[in-house]
């Protein structure tokens, strides 16, 4: 199997050495509230610069799927949320970890989230390589629709209404727009800024908008904690009973995100949510939920976990992201001139199955960093967030400054933080703005490509039968979008890191 | 008194605004034609689709009243100060005078940091910064300049 010829073998020492820092990294982040995974990759992207692009690529994945089995840690013990997929397990972790439990819910999350991890990644090593088979047939017609179609979905199914999610994705293309048009050689909105011809930063509009904008909010917020119950390693082992009740939960929301995790837009948040209301509407006794029950913290982080690792499959198999993280990432194998579609795969197999070993190998590692280290992460929860923001502060700003060397991509933080801060006081989330950013101009360049071919006949385009399927599918999505709008279903979390 | 804001009519006409500049500046860079698309034909579309997106969304927001908001002045004000102050001083006198200026101005946005813990958080921003992006991740950026 190509995973063992290729894969681990293709491992070498330094990037072993890189995965551990990449996890034990993304745990920290993980257990931190306030720091998300986005911030940290964005700032640490410059790393593939120095790094052969298999182990940068090893280095910043561990940070994205090490900081799922952290996140939780803070839901449990201080009812914050480390990282938004998180969220929802502080329905039943704090409870838990207010009847004394919190040992046994770090246990349980952690195996869980193993479970998840593992099962996430077999599907990321078998359906890839599948989906990029039947992908490299696809033309630029299809390839338009897949790309509609994924922005669509990104706009309305993360949180928010969605008509401000379609919103988002626009503004997001048009920011896509500005520089230099690859096709003509025209300026597009660069407003005569040198600075601007190569359009504008992704790395300076993720740390603006998410990491600003969320400092800007979460200095007071972030005021409000309550004492942290004490653990013990005795306290973490789970008695008989309690582990037999995670178990089907536990293989329930793996399954729930392995199927939400690819879907652009969705990911591990959309796939945690999902996990919690099925337990809690299959569940016999329900009104024990958001009381401690155990049910309801270990569907959520399989399934936020599963959710990660199959997050890779549209991303490698198809060279379309469906989060911001992951066009962060792609950013990096960029950097390398390696551009993701579905010939990845077949070109560079080393790296593809170099990258899944590693995934194996950083959720091993995660499984021992989580339990015999919790006296760390529990020390680290004791920082408060009034001495960890200038810090935040301090590194988006060296770190932008250093990844261009160039004091304009700093001014531009500051707008997109501007950016951010309107956003979230008109109740707008940045992640479809990224996401259209970054497809925007996928999707107009392979649009120039369809309509060349089909002599600028849209109708043409659409009477090959797979563009139409998808185009009948965008619809079909959108239409549900403008219905929703008027129902009063809302889903219970609130805005976090 | 607490400041009340219509979010929904705002956002809506600013989005609205956005899209109309957009669409409008699009027709400079040439359209062209669906075959041979110009360089202002995607702009354009995206323009228009936020036009017509703004507008729904301002109408609808009509319907409903007024909210009241809570800006958080003190923290948007100085943590965009901070963030400016390092732009400003990096090119000029380098690294550490930035991070330490800008430094203190992100302390000042929670009042309750002193200035002996003020001090301990530059020094240590100071700390990590160099270790990861200039002995990390070799940035040429200068430490001083004088």
């Amino acid at each position: 199997m190509e995973l063992f010829t290729l894969g681990f073998a293709s491992l070498t020492l330094t990037s072993v050495v890189y995965c551990f820092a990449g996890v034990f990294l993304g745990t920290l982040i993980g257990v931190l509230p306030g720091v998300g995974a986005l911030s940290a990759i964005s700032l640490l992207m410059p790393v593939s610069f120095y790094l052969d692009p298999t182990t940068a690529l090893v280095f910043l994945s561990g940070i994205y799927y090490g900081a799922e089995y952290g996140g939780s840690t803070a839901s449990i013990m201080l009812n914050l949320p480390g990282t938004s997929s998180n969220a929802i397990t502080c329905l039943d972790g704090y409870p838990m970890a207010q009847n004394g439990k919190a040992g046994v819910a770090l246990t349980v999350t952690t195996y869980v989230s193993f479970f998840g991890g593992t099962v996430g990644i077999l599907l990321l090593s078998f359906l890839s390589p599948l989906i990029s088979r039947l992908a490299v047939a696809v033309g630029p017609s299809e390839y338009a629709a897949i790309l509609l179609l994924s922005i669509i979905m990104a706009a309305t199914i993360s949180d928010g209404p969605p008509m401000k999610g379609i919103a988002m994705v626009l503004l997001g293309a048009l920011l896509g727009t500005v520089g230099i048009d690859v096709n003509s050689g025209d300026y597009r909105f660069t407003f005569g800024v040198p600075d601007l011809f190569d359009g504008v930063s992704l790395v300076a509009l993720a740390l603006g908008t998410f990491g600003i904008g969320e400092v800007i909010f979460a200095i007071r917020a972030q005021k409000a904690r309550g004492p942290m119950p004490k653990v013990t390693f005795r306290s973490m082992i789970p008695s008989r009973p309690e582990f037999l009740k995670t178990l089907f939960p536990m293989v329930r929301g793996t399954g729930v995100g392995s199927v939400v995790g690819p879907l652009p837009g969705a990911g591990p948040t959309i796939a945690s949510l999902i996990g919690y209301a099925i337990e809690k509407r299959i569940s016999r006794t329900p009104h024990r939920f958001g009381k401690g029950a155990i049910e309801g913290i270990s569907s959520p982080e399989a399934a936020n976990n599963a959710a990660v690792q199959t997050a890779f499959i549209p991303t490698l198999s198809l060279g379309i992201p469906g989060s911001p993280t992951m066009a962060i990432m792609l950013g990096a194998l960029m950097i390398h001139g390696i551009s993701p579609g579905p010939k990845f795969i077949a070109e560079q197999p080393e790296m593809f199955w170099g990258l899944i070993a590693s995934f194996w190998l950083g959720n091993i590692i995660l499984l021992g960093l989580n339990l015999p280290l919790v006296g760390i992460w529990l020390w680290l929860l004791r920082i408060p967030y009034s001495m960890m923001y200038p810090v935040i502060v301090a590194l988006i700003c060296a770190g932008v400054f250093t990844l261009t060397n160039s004091a304009f991509a700093v001014w531009l933080v500051l707008g997109f933080g501007f950016l951010g801060f309107l956003l979230r006081l008109f109740d707008y989330s940045p992640a479809p703005l990224l996401i259209g950013f970054i497809l925007g101009p996928m999707l107009e360049e392979n649009l120039r490509r369809a309509l060349l071919i089909h002599r600028g006949s849209y109708i043409d385009m659409l009477s090959r039968p797979a563009t139409a399927v998808l185009m009948l599918l965008t619809v079909a999505i959108l239409l549900w979008a403008i219905l929703k709008r008027n129902s009063p279903v809302q889903a219970d979390d609130g805005h976090s890191a | 008194m607490q400041p009340k804001l219509n979010r929904d009519a705002v956002s809506g006409l600013l989005l609205a605004l956005i899209g109309a500049a957009a669409a409008y500046r699009a027709f400079d860079y040439g359209i062209g034609s669906a075959a041979r698309m110009g360089s202002g034909y995607f702009p354009l579309l995206i323009g228009g689709a936020l036009v017509l997106l703004g507008a729904v969304i301002g109408i609808g927001g009509l319907r409903a009243s007024a909210t009241p908001i809570h800006i958080p002045w003190r923290e948007l004000t100085l943590i965009a100060l901070s963030v400016a102050s390092f732009a400003l001083i990096i090119s000029r006198f380098g690294l550490f005078p930035a991070l330490a200026v800008s430094g203190v101005l992100a302390c000042l946005a929670d009042r309750d940091i002193g200035l002996r813990r003020t001090i301990g958080i530059v020094l240590f921003s100071c700390l990590l910064v160099w270790l990861v992006f200039v002995i990390g991740l070799n940035s040429p950026a200068a430490l001083i300049k004088v």
